[in-house]
């Protein structure tokens, strides 16, 4: 369990993390998105008493980070693949790890082998590919077996194979009752991974929701028709608030109206209609959405907007 | 590989440990898991021996003496591996640094006093033994030279052998403190050559009273105090306090650093 309460970071006149209360709960994966500079990895770096916050308290299990006596038996945390000594091997790191925790040196071997680098223990991390910094970096992270998981981009630099390999351990951890914040660029990764979803634009919190929501909250959700009296149906609709685009003459798509609708209207008027589908959003629609107005409206959430009547408390 | 539910579900850890107990170990593991520190103690050793000898031979030849203190040439002998030590001392710091490798330290270890506390102790206690042993080739080499003439006394065996070792460890100290200050190695050892060579070079070109005074107390007169046992400008003790008061300095600035300054 992680809670945020006013989480603040200030550098001079420049606000990276604007108040941000946040709980980030156990038993499912949580989503960590925001456009570059949104503040996600100072937020991760204050959640770990990496960086002191100008205001409010990041608690994880309760207490602040710097309290913890073994803190990576309680959290473990990938933050950059290159926070390892290039010159120390896989091995001598991770021993180095698990003996400043009081962590049995036998655990090593494990988690070499849940990441698959026991091959390439003995060789210095200096040498690793991008991938590999990568597995060695989830390897230290899962070391004290912790009921907290964050991991900051992690399937950077994966091939195909190691990105589902991380898909399936975060959900796999997920699945033990712990809790897994995650941070990704990678929007259809999230979407296969994620189960609720917490979007930082400009240091402040546009949405936490589970991910259904925001993608169904998302304007791009849209009902399609193609009819040849399209146009006839089309002024209907549109007389009924909803908002109607008609890419070609046959053919509309409807926003503002569900798709039991848009049928009822087609079936009072009596149209023919060759077509009637959902087209729903993707995450990455659904998230370019919620970014694009954070940027746009700076100051305070709409009232009443996506933001607001998605947020769900946990 | 195996799957995570097999390795995850087992209790990982022994109930205790951690702490500066735990930290200690972590950066024991870390210290001598580089290559560098290998390289740089073999040569700090091979160093001290070599300028014994050399300083060894240049008695021999300016025809000898009737008497040899077996502490006669620890000070030269110190002269050049203080150089490697404090790159050490420094490294353990500021190469974690340049390598991104602090925020595991201190994702580990997130108390900064505890932290800055492990790397003091055991780069302290590798500066010290290195420094013993150091004194201890020289006064191999002295022995070797020297045998018929050679004066062993309680007092020269501890300027010989004690006085390295304590120099060495409290000047790794106090750039270690630097290291955490600066956080770049060029920095800190640039800071740490002008303190030994720099400054007491300028002061006697200079030959300014107060500068010369102020140099009195830096830490390379110290050194030569403390393995000479001589007592110009002051004691032999009050050398090893003043060495002390650097190192406390040195910590106590990196530690304020650590501690309020994002890693």
């Amino acid at each position: 369990m992680i809670s945020l309460r006013g989480l603040t970071k200030r550098y001079g006149d420049k606000t990276a993390v604007d108040g941000l209360d946040l709980d980030v709960s156990p038993g499912r994966v949580t989503g960590f998105l925001g456009p570059n500079g949104a503040g996600k990895s100072t937020t991760m770096r204050m959640i770990l008493g990496l960086d002191r916050p100008t205001a409010g308290s990041a608690l994880v299990n309760g207490v602040p980070y710097a309290a913890l006596r073994h803190p990576l038996r309680e959290v473990g945390a990938l933050l950059d693949a290159r926070a390892v000594h290039p010159r120390l091997t896989a091995r001598t790191h991770l021993r180095a790890v698990a003996r400043s925790n009081g962590i049995a040196v036998s655990r090593v071997e494990e988690v070499l082998e849940t990441v698959g680098l026991t091959g390439v223990a003995g060789r210095r991390a200096g040498s690793f590919s991008l991938g590999m910094g990568q597995r060695l970096g989830i390897a230290g992270a899962l070391l004290g077996d912790p009921g907290v998981l964050m991991f900051d981009e992690p399937v950077n630099g994966l091939d195909p194979d190691g990105v589902r390999w991380v898909r399936e351990l975060v959900r796999s951890l997920a699945a033990e009752g712990r809790t897994v914040f995650v941070s990704s660029h990678l929007m259809s990764e999230m979407q296969e991974t994620a189960d609720q979803l917490v979007v930082l634009g400009r240091g402040r919190l546009i949405a936490d929701a589970p991910i259904g929501e925001v993608i169904a909250g998302s304007s791009v959700n849209a009902v399609k028709v193609r009819s040849p009296q399209a146009s006839e149906l089309g002024r209907l609709l549109a007389a009924s608030e909803a908002r109607v685009e008609q890419p070609s003459t046959d053919e509309l798509i409807v926003t503002g109206a569900t798709i039991e609708q848009v049928g009822r209207v087609a079936h009072e008027a009596g149209a023919l209609l060759y077509e009637l589908s959902n087209r729903s959003a993707s995450l990455e629609q659904a998230y370019m959405e919620l970014t694009a107005s954070s940027v746009e409206y700076t100051t305070a959430l709409l009232p009443g907007g996506p933001a607001e009547t998605r947020k769900t408390r946990v | 590989m195996r799957t995570m539910t097999e390795t995850m579900t087992r209790p990982a850890a022994r109930r205790s440990g951690g702490g500066l107990a735990g930290a200690l170990a972590a950066e024991w593991t870390k210290l001598w898991g580089l290559r560098s520190t290998w390289v740089c103690l073999a040569a700090t050793l091979l160093l001290g021996l070599a300028t014994s000898v050399l300083g060894a031979e240049s008695i021999q030849i300016s025809g000898g003496a009737d008497e040899v203190d077996a502490h006669t040439l620890a000070s030269l002998a110190i002269m050049l591996p203080q150089f490697i030590l404090i790159a050490l001392a420094s490294l353990a710091v500021t190469g974690e640094y340049a390598t991104g490798a602090i925020r595991t330290t201190l994702t580990a270890v997130p108390r900064r006093g505890t932290a800055l506390a492990a790397k003091a102790v055991v780069i302290g206690a590798v500066s010290l033994a290195t420094g013993v042993l150091t004194g201890l080739l020289s006064l191999a080499a002295t022995a070797w030279y020297f045998g018929d003439s050679l004066e062993v006394t309680a007092e020269g065996l501890l300027y010989g052998l004690l006085g390295p070792g304590l120099y060495l460890a409290l000047l790794s100290l106090f750039v270690l403190g630097l290291g955490a200050v600066v956080r770049s190695t060029a920095g800190a050892l640039t800071g740490a050559i002008g303190l030994l060579v720099g400054l007491p070079l300028i002061a006697q070109i200079v030959g300014n009273e107060t500068l010369l005074r102020i140099v009195d107390h830096t830490p390379n007169p110290q050194g030569q105090l403390l393995t000479s046992g001589g007592d110009v400008p002051h004691s032999p003790q009050f050398a090893a306090l003043l060495m002390a008061a650097w190192a406390v300095a040195g910590l106590a600035a990196g530690y304020a650093v650590l501690r309020g300054r994002d890693a």
